[in-house]
């Protein structure tokens, strides 16, 4: 069962980890917003990056769409200056960055009421595949949107599979030093 | 034990005090007689060297008693002396014993936490079993691209049959009675390039979703396994610091 103090918080993390992944590298994180509780089929997007959260409590699937559209691009200029250019390896490079950075940031969130959690490093698929997502066993989920500038930047997603109760309790985080750090092979 | 031994040296002392005390009364009686010239002895020479006699048999066997009570209270002693010792080596000698099995004891629990963490250490190079599997997942994704690619490929070799097939039709149908039998082929390759284009969708359905399940597999078990390597690395320092407190403790 997941706890209603459980699922305030993910939604919490989620929204607040992602922007502070995509304000990062802005100078100012005012020029990001967010639009949260979209429904899924407003998603409109060519590629996904997904990362994975688990423990053995649950597993989380974290996915952040794109596509190279203009103000995604105007985007990648502000963080990366000349050097963002579509689909070239600097690029996807600072893509999986952010969602490390993003997931991370989850994670040492996470942390707090489960101890014990691992993640993965990120993987890119065509968001085509996203639509098999419904073969998991899917407990919660939510979906935002991005703007930058008052334009719609970008989507994210996460699907939680809970195997056990979930709930918030205060647990010290026993290794924070490993938390949010880029998990890179 | 201390109690009879007090109470001896508390008799030996009366008894000494006695004696002394009779011999000074002696010494006094035998002055005053020969200080005082009495006109008619009292008693007789003889009567008075028996009492003489008689004191100094006494001394002599205070005396004797007082040694017997010295060489007693000696005894006792020393008796104490050595039971005393024998507690102090049977105790020294269990002391002892508890150390060793104490120390035993340490050895095999040091042993058995260093046999632990050399496990673990072991353990660790899982870390080179994930870089393989990340590496088989990204051929396992180049192999599905690959297959992506060609199944765009097919499509469009479909679906110019679907094209072909249909201007066989129209072609056909323009040579009239002359074109039935070309008619007939031309529907059945249109109807064969349909259900090839059916198949051909529900294959790239397929590879999407093997792209999916095979990604969302690896990053579950890639993320447990990272939760294992970091759950392992804290049990083993939490091991070092119990072997440091250890080797400190000697």
């Amino acid at each position: 069962m997941i706890s209603s103090t459980f699922e305030t918080m993910m939604n919490r993390t989620f929204r607040d980890s992602l922007m502070v992944a995509m304000g990062d590298s802005l100078e100012s994180q005012s020029e990001l917003s967010a639009r949260e509780n979209i429904d899924i089929e407003r998603i409109d997007a060519e590629s996904a990056i997904t990362l994975t959260i688990s423990s053995h409590l649950f597993r989380i699937l974290i996915v952040m769409y794109f596509d190279f559209n203009p103000t995604f691009s105007r985007y990648l200029t502000a963080s990366l200056g000349d050097a963002a250019k579509e689909g070239n390896e600097k690029t996807y490079d600072f893509l999986y960055e952010v969602s490390n950075l993003f997931c991370g940031t989850m994670k040492r969130d996470l942390q707090t009421a489960v101890p014990s959690l691992g993640m993965s490093t990120p993987n890119l698929l065509k968001t085509e595949a996203m639509e098999h997502v419904r073969s998991l066993k899917l407990d919660q989920e939510s979906h935002l949107e991005l703007k930058y500038q008052g334009e719609g930047l970008m989507f994210a997603s996460y699907f939680l599979s809970a195997y056990g109760d979930l709930d918030v309790t205060s647990v010290e985080q026993e290794n924070e030093t490993d938390a949010g750090e880029l998990e890179f092979f | 034990m201390s109690i009879v031994i007090s109470l001896i040296a508390g008799f030996s002392l009366g008894a000494l005090i006695v004696f002394l005390w009779h011999r000074k009364k002696v010494d006094q009686i035998i002055l005053e007689y020969k200080s005082v010239s009495l006109p008619e002895p009292m008693v007789s020479q003889h009567q008075f060297e028996e009492v003489e006699q008689a004191l100094k048999d006494c001394q002599a066997h205070s005396e004797q008693k007082l040694q017997a009570l010295e060489s007693s209270h000696q005894l006792a002693l020393e008796k104490r002396q050595v039971d005393t010792q024998s507690q102090v080596d049977e105790l020294q000698q269990e002391i002892q014993n508890l150390k060793n099995t104490q120390g035993s004891a340490e050895r095999q629990v040091v042993s058995g936490l260093e046999d632990l963490k050399k496990d673990l250490e072991e353990l660790s190079n899982l870390l080179a079993t994930f870089e393989r599997w990340h590496e088989s997942l990204t051929a396992l994704m180049g192999h599905n691209s690959v297959m992506h690619k060609q199944n765009d490929e097919f499509t469009k070799i479909v679906s110019q049959i679907v094209i072909l097939a249909l201007n066989a039709a129209i072609e056909a149908a323009r040579a009239g009675k002359f074109g039935k039998g070309f008619a007939v082929v031309a529907d059945e390759v249109r109807a064969l390039a349909l259900r090839s284009q059916e198949l051909n969708s529900s294959y790239k359905d397929n590879l999407s979703k093997n792209d999916f399940l095979t990604t969302s597999t690896f990053q579950d078990i890639q993320a447990i396994g990272k939760m294992v390597m970091s759950e392992m690395h804290s049990t083993n320092s939490r091991l070092e610091n119990i072997l440091s407190q250890m080797s400190r403790l000697h």
